[in-house]
């Protein structure tokens, strides 16, 4: 009789355990969210420059999301373009310059595999470095290291600015508009920007 | 009735000829400075020469062998002959090499400066209709590039103009409004 209460309650338990563990899970996004002072979200191409398949458009779904966590956070954050419209790389850069924000990230879509591209001016580069290296880690830890690559490109974006920061590429095939796949990409992105979050791997 | 056969087919490798001299003319126009030094080639006639060229395959770059004709005169001339080839796009037998532009797009003008910077002009048709991540971008830049410095001597870096027109970017990533070189270079 008293196993089987014991086994009731763990039964009776186990949800609310769940809803405790994601409601922690949010507040520790929202912990990381809060480690910039200021952000700059750059979603890739826009308007007459379309990228992949459905990259103006996803990029731009993610980093409203991505915005609303910011400023739940009560992070200062802004965004290179908020409609489905061209923006320059030269506008792109000049706006993050002219904003002096903390941390720079940029939003993009790739064929095959998680890239994440690192600022390289000499002031900003090891933080950058850091950065990425988290950001790559993190991924990896989601999505398998098959899925990420560590290859470094000379982008426009990482070679002109002014702040640290990345550009963060996310597989085509990766749905965004899935929850369950869009939350650990966010996770990854978030947890990068507490340098603490390296220890804890 | 023999006697016209040849006659005609005398001809038809005359215009052939002829057109293939116009449009190396046209090339030598295009060229807005004077610095491509003239090759040892100068003077020869049309000649035959292999030419190593550059295609994106996955995440890297794959070479192609491939034998072309060429006048042999100056190195924009070299230079066209290399990216006329490069716009055909890969061969089959190369597997799953893919093309660094889409088929159909036209090299518009050419010219090498002092510095030995190759500034590609291409119709508008590269940029439509294949669209690239970063790592494609680069590797298509790359492309043009390793294919370049490898076949024509005074090449040091490329630089493309979509119409005649400056550009900031290509497809998007990667900074097209300087000429790019040794951070192109095939690791
Ligand atoms: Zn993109």
């Amino acid at each position: 009789m008293k196993k089987l209460c014991v086994c009731l309650i763990i039964i009776l338990l186990v949800p609310f355990a769940g809803f405790a563990s994601a409601a922690g899970s949010d507040g520790e996004l929202l912990r990381y969210a809060a480690s910039a002072g200021k952000v700059v979200i750059d979603p890739g191409h826009g308007g007459f420059d379309p990228g992949l398949p459905g990259e103006k458009e996803s990029v731009l779904v993610l980093a409203g999301k991505l915005r609303d966590m910011f400023r739940e956070a009560g992070t200062k954050v802004a965004l290179t373009r908020d409609a489905n419209r061209y923006v320059s790389l030269q506008e792109r850069a000049s706006r993050v310059n002219n904003e002096t924000p903390d941390l720079y990230v940029g939003l993009h879509r790739s064929r095959a595999r998680f890239s994440v591209f690192s600022a390289i001016e000499n002031s900003v580069r090891a933080e950058s470095e850091g950065l990425r290296d988290r950001m790559l880690a993190g991924l990896a830890e989601a999505f398998g290291e098959d899925a990420v690559s560590s290859r470094q490109i000379p982008l426009y974006m990482t070679e002109h600015i002014h702040t640290p920061g990345v550009l963060v590429e996310i597989p085509a095939n990766i749905d965004l508009d899935d929850e369950t796949v869009s939350t650990p990409v966010i996770r990854a992105i978030l947890q990068a920007l507490e340098p603490s979050s390296e220890n804890r791997r | 009735m023999r006697v016209l056969w040849i006659f005609l087919a005398l001809a038809l490798i005359a215009a052939s000829l002829a057109a293939g001299v116009y449009k190396g003319r046209m090339r030598l126009l295009e060229q807005r400075t004077q610095p491509v030094l003239p090759s040892a080639a100068e003077g020869r006639a049309w000649e035959t020469v292999n030419a190593r060229l550059f295609f994106p395959k996955g995440d890297a770059l794959t070479a192609e062998e491939r034998r072309i004709t060429l006048r042999g005169a100056s190195d924009v001339e070299r230079a066209g002959a290399v990216i006329d080839e490069l716009l055909r796009g890969p061969i089959l037998l190369s597997g799953l090499a893919e093309p660094l532009v889409p088929s159909g797009t036209s090299l518009k003008g050419l010219f090498i400066d002092a510095d030995g910077s190759a500034y590609i002009d291409l119709d508008r048709s590269a940029l439509s209709g294949a669209p690239k991540d970063a790592t494609g971008e680069y590797l298509s830049i790359q492309g043009f590039y390793e294919s370049l410095r490898q076949n024509v001597g005074s090449v040091q870096a490329v630089k493309f103009l979509i119409d005649g027109k400056e550009i900031d970017t290509l497809w998007g990533h990667l900074d097209a409004g300087r000429p790019v070189a040794d951070e192109y270079d095939e690791e």
